[in-house]
């Protein structure tokens, strides 16, 4: 029985893989047995590394096919550039001549020709540079491979027990392995990036590379292994101990790894039918691709504060506009909701503005929407660049901290002049731009009639409408423990605000934190809330709550809270729930 | 013969696919390119001589053009690297995405 090794290479896509060895090349197969020719050889000895060559070519042409139908065209590129270099002048002249004047084998030759180039490399700093060595060493494989007539074992002889040991593979031969269904590979080359790399992780076989003389190690074809991604090891000759615990591991991941992919799948709704949109908040523009990732429909507060603090002069418009194209066609065709800033005047003061006031209570300041209509012009930028953004029609406009309706009048005459200048402009933009606002005050909440009835949605600002309903600022650790979610008053404005959009046949979200407490999903189901909003990191937490709450059974919940005189008697009816 | 001294200004520099199709268009001309940059010098027409040149973000390089068709071939590198070399970067940023 040879003893349990562990082997620490780089993990290119992580994951746990348990099988058995499949040797498919070692390191010392394309050992060059003869270096030099005599004379009369030389012929000979050109014609067969011509024929080689074209050899390598056809592969390559082949893998060049199989790569667009498996992975596209983006994949294609550097399959290209390999067949493009093997008709430079070093392969076309150079190598010959050294065969000819030299009299040096093709094989001896062809190495030390690559030698030289990757000596080159190996003088750049540049990463990228660095990193071509790899394709060099590739090359050189194929065509020495094609030279000694080695053939390598059979990939097709791979099953799905297999982990394959090798010491290069090349893209082609992943896609290979992924259609044999290979359970995962280990390499003595390549770095995370490199391009095996890049197909492994793009097709999800768990792997391993860059772990040097693991052709060399005492294994055999059938030997247990196992692959550890997630800490970059290799266990060769596992003890049964070993086995049983990653065994343990693996169908752990297993079970977790499809209800991810289920979620993900499956629609946002109740067990009865009851859609319930789940989009996500987001604090900068690169945060999209973790929305895509999520399979969230879409982005429900677009906070822009980002652009306006830790600076000291204003952003231009095409700055602005840039941001949200960028996200904007990224999410494309599910819907951005854009938040027009929320700040603060004593940010805004950092900014070069003048005529801005220190104030002692910020919170109960010039803030929000008061802010952004005492400074019309920075205002009416921000909304532009909105505008522009918008031409797709996947656009929504969101104002903040509104406490009355007649400041929704004032908006609105401003975006007709901004939709009136760009129209000069002949610029594109969406001329039926939905348009909403944050309810975070009770005073916007208590006159949300009046309210839902200018605007094409309404938004829940659950931190700030809290804060406001119980005079608790949540940052103050004095009254911390009074800022409470579950306050009967807190549900009572919810409920208030969600029956008079209802009534107008407006849609209702919530984008504050307590969409994204578990606890209380059913909670806010019931309260009739169309669409959540949440970090996209708990996107599918949520939704897995969504699809298994029945609608009839949370509004009975919300209807029994409701009745409820204190948050202890809320607590102790959502704990029972649990 | 024409010289001319260029700085690489995009991000990549000479990475391997905006290399390819510079000498795909220098090699439709007649004159013979010389790349110099440090002490190494590359045949414009070989893909992998530029390569191994490796020519990164702000490195200076000398171009020597010698040939009936040199101001053609001038023109048509200067156009390269001062403007269509730069599609590649956010080509390339996207596929790091």
């Amino acid at each position: 029985m040879k003893k349990e090794k562990r082997l620490k290479g780089i993990p290119a896509f992580s994951g746990i893989a348990i099988g058995k060895v499949f040797i498919l090349e070692r390191e010392n197969d394309l050992l060059i047995p003869v270096h030099k020719i005599s004379k009369e050889n030389v012929k000979k000895e050109v014609a067969r590394y011509k024929q080689s060559l074209e050899k390598t070519k056809n592969e390559l042409s082949k893998t060049k096919e199989r790569i667009l139908k498996s992975l596209g065209r983006k994949h294609v590129e550097l399959v290209d550039a390999y067949i493009t270099l093997l008709d430079d002048r070093l392969f076309t002249h150079d190598i010959v001549r050294m065969i000819e004047e030299q009299l040096c084998t093709a094989e001896f030759s062809v190495s030390h020709a690559l030698n030289k180039v990757i000596q080159q490399f190996e003088h750049s700093n540049d990463d990228y540079f660095r990193g071509r060595i790899i394709d060099m060493r590739d090359l050189g494989k194929k065509l020495l491979r094609n030279l000694l007539e080695k053939k390598r074992k059979d990939i097709e002889k791979v099953t799905s027990r297999h982990i394959v040991i090798a010491a290069t593979l090349d893209p082609h031969d992943v896609i290979l392995l992924k259609e044999q269904n290979c359970a995962g590979f280990i390499l003595e080359s390549g770095t995370k990036t490199s391009h095996v790399a890049l197909v492994a992780q793009g097709l999800g076989i768990v792997s391993i590379v860059g772990l040097k003389d693991i052709t060399n190690e005492e294994i055999e074809d059938e030997d247990d292994i196992i692959i550890d991604g997630y800490q970059g090891i290799v266990i060769l000759h596992p003890t049964k101990e070993t086995l049983q615990e990653y065994k343990k591991q693996y169908e752990m991941m297993t079970k977790e790894k499809e209800e991810i992919i289920y979620l993900k799948k499956s629609k946002s709704e109740t067990i009865d039918h009851r859609r319930i949109g789940l989009l996500c908040n987001i604090d900068l523009p690169k945060e999209a691709d973790k929305v895509i990732e999520t399979s969230a429909e879409g982005i429900g507060l677009f906070r822009t504060e980002y652009q306006y603090i830790n600076r000291n002069s204003l952003p231009t418009e095409d700055e602005l506009y840039e941001d949200y194209y960028n996200v904007v066609q990224k999410i494309y065709p599910h819907s951005v909701t854009i938040r027009t800033f929320d700040i603060g005047a004593d940010k805004f003061s950092q900014l070069g503005l003048e005529g801005v006031i220190k104030e002692k209570v910020p919170s109960l300041g010039l803030r929000g929407i008061r802010l952004a209509l005492k400074y019309p012009e920075v205002f009416k930028t921000q909304i532009k660049a909105i505008l522009r953004a918008s031409v797709k029609g996947n656009v929504k406009i969101m104002f903040p901290m509104v406490t009355k309706a007649e400041e929704i009048d004032e908006i609105k005459k401003l975006l007709q002049e901004v939709k009136q200048e760009l129209k000069e402009r002949k610029v594109e933009f969406d001329n039926n731009i939905p348009i909403g606002v944050m309810i975070e005050t009770p005073s916007a909440a208590l006159t949300c009639n009046t309210i839902v009835k200018k605007v094409d949605f309404i938004s829940l600002g659950t931190n700030d409408l809290i804060q406001y309903t119980l005079a608790v600022d949540r940052f103050n650790e004095n009254v911390a423990d009074l800022y409470d979610p579950l306050h009967p008053s807190v549900l009572k404005l919810i409920k208030h605000v969600v029956d008079a959009a209802h009534k107008e046949n407006k849609t209702v979200s919530i984008c504050g934190e307590m969409a994204t407490d578990p606890m209380l999903t059913k909670v806010l189901i019931g309260l009739g809330i169309d669409e959540l909003s949440v970090p996209p990191a708990v996107v599918l937490k949520i939704k897995k709550i969504v699809c298994s709450t029945n609608y009839s059974d949370a509004k009975e919940l919300a209807e029994e809270i409701l009745r409820c005189e204190s948050s202890k008697e809320i607590i102790e009816i959502l704990e029972k729930e649990k | 013969m024409i010289e001319e001294d260029f700085v690489i200004k995009n991000k990549f520099g000479f990475h391997l696919k905006p290399l390819n199709e510079l000498v795909r268009r220098i090699s439709q001309f007649n004159s013979s390119v010389k790349v110099i940059k440090d002490d190494q010098m590359a045949d414009g027409k070989s893909l992998l001589d530029l390569l191994t040149l490796c020519v990164a973000k702000n490195d200076k390089i000398k171009v020597i053009v010698e040939g009936e068709d040199e101001q053609e071939v001038i023109k048509a590198i200067r156009d390269f690297i001062e403007h269509d070399i730069f599609q590649y970067d956010s080509q390339y940023e996207q596929e790091q995405k």
